[in-house]
């Protein structure tokens, strides 16, 4: 229980008040400049336990006021270890790793988004996981857009607020909310009008179960126990979701039957692997175009995708700007409508899993493969429509890019692929 | 004959080396067996730096001295056509244009003169030009740097611009990097220089230096191959900000000095070293038979002349001549007896090779294949 009275004394407060108890004289000003804030710590468990302002913001007010002495997880989990250990080893410990590539490049850049990735002086990227995305944003999108909710790696105020240690904020599923809900991954709207969330809005905690008492059972602060999917919606290694099973179950059979329980969490499966090969499939559909260079625009023709250039991404990586229009529509598909599918199924939402995810993941395939014939009929008219002939050279080269998107995804051996060329070029001696 | 010429190099520096001095040559003092039959003659004085250009019929030298000058080497006359000193010069292949390029407040003014001195046409473009070269009688690339000063460092943008003489010049962002402000204060220059270009004798493709600032790293140049159809680069080598420079050779080779202690010869496409030199290459320079090294100029394998330090050697369009920078002089050395070049390409041949060569860029066929389709189109 310890270990859930997390420290709550952390950043977004440029001056913040010291403590009476560390004799420093933080409060007199700061009951003036910032009385909020004061106020909420001085009801806090840290001001019980004599944690004042410079434990955890440090004495140095310029680099405070600079913005420069962030209240890192790292100065919370000198105290709440355990809790740190917890947090780093999940999901939501590598949430900011994102925005390997330095942008200082890039045109416009605010000084600033270096504290993104590195740490004060230093060079050194402190992530190396990559986010195209975040980097296709200004510095402002990139903080208030990715970050606010990306920051949860390094700062438990991203949950926790920043001075108060009340356990009831984080015990709200409304602290889970700020990211985790939208047309990407809308966990709290699936949550709240299941059965679940019914019986928590009508009957309270005891009765209705939340985030919290599935995904942080006891207060652990590891938010991956129990789940078998990755962030891209594939099964995790079979060896490992034995044990993240078991270790949802546990959880489940507190109120259900352990044959119910499992059948339901393997229909979310089942939905998931099944919705999985309708995304394979719209993949396919784009790579086949790339390869005929149908796509429009190529990605030869678009600004470099910030970590692949001018390959055709369609993975994690996938951007919703700069890129064709059918890729729009593979995004949607992809990052929307299938994680709305078998996150509804898991969360055991009918509408999510049905209306909002299975239907308009089916109808998004419709639309891929009527903008995937519209592409091929624009290319390839039919006779008497009045396209202009080809030379021989635009030809050859409409086949040499063919076969080299053909080599690069595997469909041709390179010896085909050399052979196939010669025979090309044999036509413009 | 190149290659040859370089691989006897290696084994026989500065074989048959003479030393005298010129007479009739401005005090120019040069060693070295080529003085037995040609001088050079001191054509002008030149504000110390300052950009100087012949034209193809070697008979107009345009130059940088309290502004920019035309000398008609047939009359001694000399016109002053700008009061605003030159950033960069050159003439079309025909003679017919001298593209000047001059500082205009914080952005550049283009100015193309007749051969009479006369302003043809002008445009105006940002930042500053550092370089222009002519793809063909009336097509001309130039590489121009912009920046702009943050607290953190300066963006420093590498821009080429293709301009026919009329309307507006098509812009291409070749590159952007962040001047950390301890490279700016160690290396003033880079924010308003140090971008080159070299056209390929076929005019489709270029040569140019990319900067790069890395954190924790040294700053340096990469030079970069550039198709200007298919926009794909290929890097070449990496270069010190020494003063390494990079041009090329022929259609198919590249010659660059990495400013500090080598130059190479390299068949970019297949990353092949033909030969190096122990020579910085801070300047070069190529005609068909000769080639300039610094202050140092080879034929037929042999170092046939040796200038006075710091020296920057040119060609004559057609290698017949070769410009002498030295100090706040230039001079020719004219008579250079020269090898025809090779005879143009039928249109459709050139055409081809062309196509091929934007195919090779784009990874489309290897250099290989490319190499045995050329061999097949010109030998038919």
């Amino acid at each position: 229980m310890n270990s859930l009275i997390f420290p709550l004394f952390l950043l977004l407060v440029t001056a913040l008040p010291a403590v009476a108890a560390e004799k420093d004289d933080c409060l007199s000003c700061h009951r003036e400049k910032t009385p909020g804030a004061v106020r909420i710590w001085e009801g806090s468990a840290h001001a019980g336990a004599k944690v004042g302002c410079i434990a955890c913001h440090g004495s140095d007010h310029e680099k405070i006021v600079k913005g420069e002495a962030r209240v890192t997880a790292a100065v919370c989990g000198k105290c709440h270890k355990k809790a740190l250990g917890e947090h780093t080893a999940s999901r939501h410990g590598m949430g900011l790793h994102s925005g390997w590539g330095c942008t200082r490049n890039l045109g416009g850049r605010d000084k600033r988004e270096c504290s993104f990735c590195h740490e004060e002086g230093s060079a050194l990227p402190r992530s190396t996981v990559h986010c195209a995305r975040f980097l296709k944003q200004s510095s402002q999108m990139g903080e208030a857009g990715c970050n606010r909710c990306h920051s949860v790696e390094s700062s438990c105020a991203s949950c926790h607020s920043s001075h108060a240690t009340d356990l009831k904020i984080v015990r709200n599923p409304a602290s889970c909310a700020k990211c985790h809900m939208g047309p990407d991954h809308p966990q709290w709207e699936m949550w709240q009008t299941t059965q679940h969330g019914t019986l928590y809005a009508s009957q309270g905690e005891a009765t209705g179960p939340s985030c919290q008492t599935c995904h942080m059972p006891a207060g652990s602060h590891d938010v991956t126990r129990g789940i078998t999917t990755t962030q891209a919606g594939t099964a995790i290694a079979p060896e490992n979701a034995r044990t993240e099973r078991s270790a949802m179950l546990k959880v489940c059979t507190k109120c259900h039957a352990e044959g119910f329980s499992r059948r339901e969490l393997e229909q979310g499966d089942a939905i998931r692997d099944q919705s999985q090969a309708l995304v394979k499939e719209a993949e396919e559909i784009i790579r086949d175009l790339y390869r005929r260079g149908l796509l429009d625009p190529m990605p030869e023709e678009r600004p470099d995708h910030p970590l692949s250039g001018k390959k055709l991404v369609l993975d994690s990586q996938m951007l919703y700007e700069d890129t064709s229009h059918i890729e729009r529509l593979f995004f949607k598909m992809k990052k929307y409508d299938f994680a709305k599918t078998f996150k509804g199924a898991y969360h055991q939402n009918p509408a999510y899993t049905h209306w909002y995810g299975n239907a308009e993941l089916k109808m998004d395939l419709v639309d891929i493969k009527a903008e995937a014939s519209r592409l091929k009929a624009r290319k390839n008219p039919p006779a008497g429509k009045g396209q202009a002939a080809r030379s021989v050279s635009e030809e050859v080269e409409e086949n040499l890019r063919l076969l080299k998107r053909e080599m690069e995804d595997g469909v041709l051996t390179p010896e085909e692929y050399a052979r196939r060329k010669a025979q090309e070029l044999e036509r413009i001696r | 004959m190149l290659e040859r010429l370089i691989s006897r190099y290696n084994g026989r520096l500065f074989t048959g080396l003479l030393l005298f001095a010129l007479t009739g040559c401005g005090h120019l003092q040069v060693s070295g067996s080529l003085a037995v039959t040609a001088a050079p003659t001191r054509l002008a004085a030149i504000d110390r730096g300052a950009p100087v250009a012949l034209d193809p019929a070697k008979r107009l030298l345009a130059f940088g001295r309290n502004g920019l000058r035309l000398l008609d080497r047939t009359t001694g006359s000399e016109t002053l056509l700008s009061d605003a000193a030159p950033t960069a010069l050159a003439w079309n292949p025909t003679g017919s244009r001298l593209a000047a390029a001059f500082g205009h407040g914080g952005s550049s003014r283009m100015i193309l003169y007749g051969p009479d001195g006369t302003e043809a046409s002008k445009t105006d473009v940002p930042g500053s030009v550092c370089a222009i070269s002519w793809i063909t009688g009336d097509d001309l690339l130039f590489a121009a740097l912009e920046t702009k000063p943050f607290s953190f460092g300066t963006d420093r943008r590498e821009m080429l611009y293709r301009w026919n003489g009329s309307g507006t010049p098509i812009a291409t962002l070749l590159g952007t990097t962040n001047v950390k402000p301890l490279t700016r204060s160690l290396f003033p220059w880079i924010v308003s220089s140090g971008l080159q270009l070299a056209v390929s004798p076929l005019g489709d493709e270029i040569l140019y230096a990319r900067f790069f600032d890395p954190p924790a790293f040294q700053p340096y140049f990469r030079i970069i191959l550039r198709n200007l159809a298919t926009g794909q680069e290929r890097e070449i080598a990496s270069i010190s900000l020494d003063g390494g420079r990079a041009i090329f050779v022929d259609a198919e080779t590249v010659l660059y000095g990495n400013g500090v202690e080598a130059t190479y010869l390299v068949d970019p496409w297949e990353s092949r070293e033909i030969a190096s030199f122990p020579l910085p290459g801070r300047t070069l320079a190529v005609s068909v038979r000769r080639i300039a090294l610094d202050d140092r100029l080879f034929e037929n394998n042999v170092e046939i002349a040796v200038f006075p330090g710091g020296s920057i050697l040119g060609f004559a369009a057609d290698g017949s001549g070769a410009l002498i920078l030295h100090k706040d002089t230039v001079y020719l050395l004219d008579g250079l007896a020269e090898q025809p070049r090779a005879p143009q390409l039928k249109p459709d041949s050139r055409q081809k090779l062309l196509q091929l060569r934007q195919w090779r860029s784009e990874g489309l066929i290897t250099p290989g294949e490319y190499r045995e389709m050329k061999e097949r189109i010109l030998t038919q």
